[in-house]
């Protein structure tokens, strides 16, 4: 009877954060930007779901499970955080572009992606997750609708409104670099 | 900003992802010919948005063991429920898996309370691994050790009655049965520490100068390089490679492994960084899941003969996406062959065809069943067969086949010296 258990045994709790931990720790990273330290997250992620696994029914796959344990956790993250806004980082340490083609691409791409995280950071939590999810993570309103338990409207104009948001608030921060480049240049 | 450019930076991202009508499209790529602002903003917008959906960030293997280390203290209660769910759920479950789970999480209960004592002083949230690690050392019946991952040492038996345990790293929590002329001898950096019977906790400080000895229960005689004392219940030193020996408070900590965590092997997960994760078998499908859970239950209630049609009708399946589990089915088939309906010689066979065909896993639990099948009539030679086990097996076999050999309280003195004589095969 042993190798009965042994196929339908539930893996064990440290088998269950090496297997799953990565991809938790690519989606934390993903939804908190380049600099945030989700490690603490990451934590409360894994202990909320040792604290269930036991009653976990395996009426969805566990990624799946794990995956809207991550959210909840995120999201519950987001709200406690918002005010201080602690996890997305200040954009002063992005380097000068260099002259190497490459390395200058690469800065770009760093410099937006801090851009994008600290505009998104500016947002309320609501918006700010349904905007990652959707436009960042690649869920349809309709996943996200269900993943959160919001109706499909609801969703569907937060993910809007944090959209229009962002945009007006890169333009504002577009045009005050150019102001102060502009200071910067004046004799 | 004018009304304009308010207007379609709110639809721009929206832009970005092509969620705009033909016309609305049109009307904002219009309006970028002419907004140098907006223009920048669309690119931002777009190079932002490319980056952060491409972006997969890494998380290397040092950052993850580190931070499943964080998460030990919470593998023991999980694991402890679960264990509990799963022996509700399982049936006459063997009584070779159920042991080591119920061992594991007393053996994880035992490491929280040393962790606790080793840490409450600076309250260091984060448990060391190399202490988290823990593993049996039982070179006999009657020395049984729980040791560090990082433990060194060797164990040699230079007679039946001896035994003598070098170390030079870690710790180890000692559980020796006297009697019988029986000794036991450590010895460790400055010390050398004569056993009569009782439990005692040994360590070897990081650096290897001294041996640090602490006792649970009776006495332990302990020769220092200066000292030798007579160490009793609750006594704790520290015994340097020069110098005299020095009081210890760090070697109590024996006293917190019960009766059954010494007693009870454990099945010891390996230290986080060189744990694999091992690749789990394909999920049965839902027809044949409910068929193994089927003929489980009815084995539970005793209907062992039902039970054993259901397992060889999967066994003589023809159903391709049954085949992995053919060979479980025989297994099981087996099992009730030769433990329930009393049929050893015919689950001997299936036993040994299963050991030499494909599936690897069922090919080790074929071994271990095959060696059980004579536990009941000649306990000597199912000791056989784990020692045979134990020198030609695959390192996971040896220590499973050591734990059970334990297990099963054979004393294997005993059948060296042909005092267990063989009651007789029970007739098929």
């Amino acid at each position: 009877m042993a190798l009965i258990e042994l196929l339908f045994r539930p893996p064990s709790p440290e088998e269950v954060v090496r297997t799953h931990g990565p991809a938790v720790m690519r989606q934390l990273r993903r939804m908190f930007g380049p600099h945030a330290d989700v490690d603490d997250v990451f934590q409360a992620v894994f202990v909320e779901v040792l604290r269930s696994l036991p009653r976990f029914r395996a009426e969805s796959k566990l990624k799946t499970w794990i995956h809207r344990i991550t959210l909840n956790v995120a999201y519950q993250e987001m709200r406690m955080n918002y005010r201080s806004r602690g996890t997305f980082a200040p954009l002063d340490d992005v380097s000068e572009p260099s002259t190497d083609v490459d390395l200058e691409a690469d800065l770009l791409d760093k410099q937006s992606l801090e851009i994008l995280y600290a505009g998104l950071g500016q947002l309320n939590e609501k918006k700010r997750i349904a905007v990652i999810l959707h436009d960042i993570e690649g869920m349809t309103l309709r996943e996200i609708s269900e993943r959160l338990g919001r109706p499909l409207p609801t969703v569907a104009s937060q993910v809007k409104a944090g959209r229009a948001e962002l945009a007006m608030w890169m333009t504002a921060r577009h045009r005050s670099s150019s102001d102060i480049r502009a200071l910067g240049s004046t004799p | 900003m004018n009304q304009a450019c308010q207007e379609q930076g709110q639809i721009m991202v929206a832009y970005i992802k092509q969620e705009l009508n033909p016309l609305e499209s049109a009307r904002l790529e219009s309006h970028l010919l002419n907004c140098a602002r907006c223009a920048a903003l669309e690119q931002q917008l777009s190079r932002s948005f490319r980056v952060a959906n491409k972006w997969a960030p890494q998380v290397d293997d040092a950052h993850l063991d580190r931070l499943v280390s964080r998460l030990h203290p919470y593998y023991e209660s999980s694991s402890r429920s679960s264990s509990r769910s799963s022996s509700r759920s399982s049936s006459r479950s063997s009584s070779r898996r159920r042991g080591p789970m119920i061992g594991m999480a007393l053996a994880m209960a035992a490491m929280l309370a040393i962790v606790a004592v080793r840490y409450s002083q600076d309250s260091a949230p984060v448990v060391e691994p190399v202490i988290a690690e823990i593993q049996h050392v039982n070179p006999t019946q009657y020395v049984r050790m729980v040791t560090s991952g990082n433990w060194a040492g060797s164990v040699q038996k230079p007679s039946p009655e001896k035994v003598l345990i070098e170390m030079t790293r870690g710790f180890a929590v000692v559980d020796f049965t006297g009697g019988h002329g029986r000794t036991l001898e450590i010895r460790g950096p400055g010390a050398v520490i004569e056993v009569v019977g009782t439990r005692f906790y040994v360590e070897i400080p990081p650096e290897g100068q001294s041996t640090i000895v602490g006792v649970a229960h009776g006495k332990v005689r302990v020769r220092g390089t200066k000292d030798t004392d007579l160490l009793e219940a609750g006594a704790s030193r520290e015994y340097p490679l020069e110098g005299s020996a020095r009081a210890s408070n760090a070697g109590t900590a024996g006293a917190y492994f019960t009766d059954e965590f010494l007693t009870e092997p454990v099945v010891v997960a390996p230290a986080p960084v060189a744990t694999p994760v091992a690749a789990p078998r394909a999920e049965p499908p839902p027809s044949l899941r409910k068929l193994f859970a089927r003929a489980e239950a009815l084995a539970r209630r005793g209907k062992s003969r039902e039970a054993l049609a259901i397992y060889r009708g999967i066994a003589e399946s023809s159903n391709e996406a049954e085949a992995p589990f053919r060979a479980i089915a025989r297994y099981e088939m087996a099992r009730l062959l030769g433990f329930s309906l009393r049929q050893p010689k015919a689950a001997e066979r299936i036993f040994t065809e299963l050991v030499s065909a494909g599936d690897p896993e069922v090919a080790v639990e074929a071994r271990f069943a095959r060696c059980e099948l004579d536990l009941g009539v000649d306990p000597c030679a199912s000791a056989a067969c784990l020692q045979s086990l134990v020198s030609a097996g695959p390192a996971a076999v040896t220590s499973e086949a050591r734990q059970l050999l334990a297990r099963w309280k054979i004393d294997t003195l005993a059948c060296d010296d042909h005092k267990l004589e063989p009651v007789g095969r029970q007739k098929e």
